[in-house]
């Protein structure tokens, strides 16, 4: 590999694994939002509803 | 806030207006940074075209050092203010995590880039030199406190632990780094020299416009990651309410 | 808190003498250890005789690993932790006392790797003393350390993968500095063996200082 090959793998391995980190997390944060989304109308109970409501900290 | 936002069908997402702008900014400065080291920026008298590596490079290990800074802070925080607090300082004990999960990756991405720098300067893509092999044991080190942070047990025990070691580490760093310094130093046989250049005008420019690039992406990151524990601990409890319900209700139908 | 600590130092050794796990076990696994090393250098005298020193301290990691973790074992059983945190001794005490158990075994153990070095691999000892006083430094470095990393990890399914991953970063300077020390010793090198044997007990030190606060919160609720 040439110089110039070894430079653009370098930044383009850092994007890749910045960007599929970063897709990763919003992936997850989807899912787990989801299933909280399913649970919370099934079982109907108020233990998750005050949280729900409340701002990110 | 998140949720409400949310359009129907999808469930709640961990952004907010807030991120939403930070990570626009970061792609931005992302899109700048790369222009600045692949374009703008000249070739090093001495090193060539392999500085332009150096802008990942040094920014990335910044931030990881800096991670690993949060994780120790919170981790302090979380042992002597967090519990005695009523909410137990669960947040501390999530930013640690999440803290050291971005330091983890900026590490990795370290021992990559300098890899890579190094075949291009050295001709190699590995030597036993004090940095390298620091880094190396940080990385391990770290990778064991997210093993760590999954320990199957109850979830104080995991934080409180994971803190421990969080702090134990933070002692530990400086002594890994002075000895294999240390030792390094001692048997300095081909030693290759070139450190990093001296770094000036638009090639300056370029390293701290990575940097401030490399700290909105990192933080964009943490935030998220954050967000994404927290809907992780909201998860384990409501499993825990109902399997308590489910105990409860056996118990009242037979 | 002297008393204390050496209450349960003896309290383990007790329970290592009457299971004889670490002369029974582990020092025959460090012999072999050495012999494989053998297979794995292909016998070539002058590179055994060379790696002597690091190949003493490889030994002392595998089978110290096993002596941590057989140290916590021996709480998790029966509700023995219980019983520690009822017994009103102070959790820097039950520590010291832990570590101190563990030198005593490593002690052992390095006794019987030692006289492997010299038979095995020719080994020939320059200075004594300083073999000596590093083989502790690096003794107490690891044993503070170890039962640190082997609380943290402790009472859990995943403790026999989770210890050495935790521990090994953290005794590598200990590795390192021991094994300059000792190549110093063996003449080997021309390296400032008292030096590196001074950055032993300094490692020594700061662990047993951070053990000793961590023990406190570690025993609070398991």
């Amino acid at each position: 590999m040439n110089n110039a090959g070894s430079i653009i793998a370098g930044y383009g391995i850092t994007i890749a694994a910045i960007g599929f980190y970063a897709a990763w997390i919003v992936m997850r944060g989807r899912a787990i939002g989801e299933q909280l989304g399913i649970g919370r109308s099934d079982d109907g109970s108020s233990a998750g509803e005050g949280e729900k409501g409340s701002t990110w900290t | 806030m998140g949720e409400q936002n949310a359009p129907a069908g999808q469930g709640p997402m961990t952004a907010t207006p807030a991120t939403r702008v930070l990570g626009g900014v970061a792609v931005l400065a992302t899109v700048v940074a790369l222009l600045l080291g692949l374009v703008v920026s000249p070739k090093d008298v001495v090193q060539g075209d392999a500085v332009r590596l150096l802008y990942v490079h040094v920014p990335v290990i910044w931030i990881a050092y800096g991670s690993f800074g949060l994780t120790s802070l919170a981790s302090a925080l979380y042992l002597w203010r967090g519990r005695r607090r009523a909410d137990s300082g669960r947040h501390y004990d999530r930013l640690a995590g999440a803290a050291a999960e971005c330091g983890v990756l900026f590490t990795g991405l370290t021992l990559i880039s300098g890899a890579l720098w190094g075949k291009i300067t050295w001709g190699t893509y590995w030597q036993w030199d004090a940095r390298l092999t620091t880094t190396v044991l940080l990385f391990i080190t770290y990778i064991g406190y997210l093993a760590l942070r999954r320990l199957p047990a109850d979830p104080t025990v995991r934080s409180k632990r994971s803190a421990i070691m969080a702090l134990a580490s933070f002692v530990n760093v400086p002594i890994v780094h002075f000895s294999v310094d240390w030792w390094r130093t001692l048997h300095q046989q081909e030693s290759f020299g070139l450190g990093e250049p001296e770094i000036t005008g638009e090639m300056l420019w370029s390293l701290l416009f990575s940097t401030l690039t490399m700290t909105i992406v990192a933080a964009w990151l943490m935030v998220h990651r954050y967000r994404v524990i927290r809907l992780e601990e909201m998860l384990d409890d409501e499993g825990l309410c109902a399997a308590i319900e489910a105990r409860q209700a056996e118990a009242v139908g037979s | 808190m002297l008393g204390d600590v050496l209450l349960v130092a003896k309290k383990d050794l007790l329970i290592e003498w009457r299971s004889r796990i670490t002369i029974g076990q582990i020092a025959p696994l460090g012999v072999l250890v050495l012999v494989v090393f053998a297979f794995a250098l292909d016998a070539n005298a002058e590179l055994l005789e060379r790696a002597a020193g690091g190949l003493f301290w490889i030994a002392v990691l595998f089978g110290g690993v096993l002596v941590v973790q057989r140290s916590f074992d021996v709480e998790s059983e029966d509700g023995n932790d219980d019983a520690l945190r009822l017994s009103g001794i102070e959790p820097p005490a039950i520590f010291l006392g832990k570590a101190l158990a563990l030198v005593v075994q490593l002690a052992s153990l390095e006794l019987v790797l030692g006289a492997g070095l010299l038979v095995f691999f020719n080994t020939s000892v320059e200075s004594w003393p300083l073999a000596l006083v590093a083989a502790l430094g690096g003794t107490l470095a690891f044993s503070v350390c170890g039962t640190l990393y082997g609380a943290l990890a402790s009472g859990v399914r995943v403790r026999d993968t989770l210890l050495p991953l935790l521990l090994i970063p953290v005794v590598a300077p200990v590795l390192l500095a021991a094994t300059r020390a000792f190549e110093a010793a063996f003449g080997l090198s021309t390296d400032a063996g008292w030096n590196w044997t001074g950055l032993l007990f300094a490692i020594a030190a700061i662990f047993a200082a951070v053990g000793s606060v961590a023990f406190g919160p570690l025993l609070e609720d398991g």
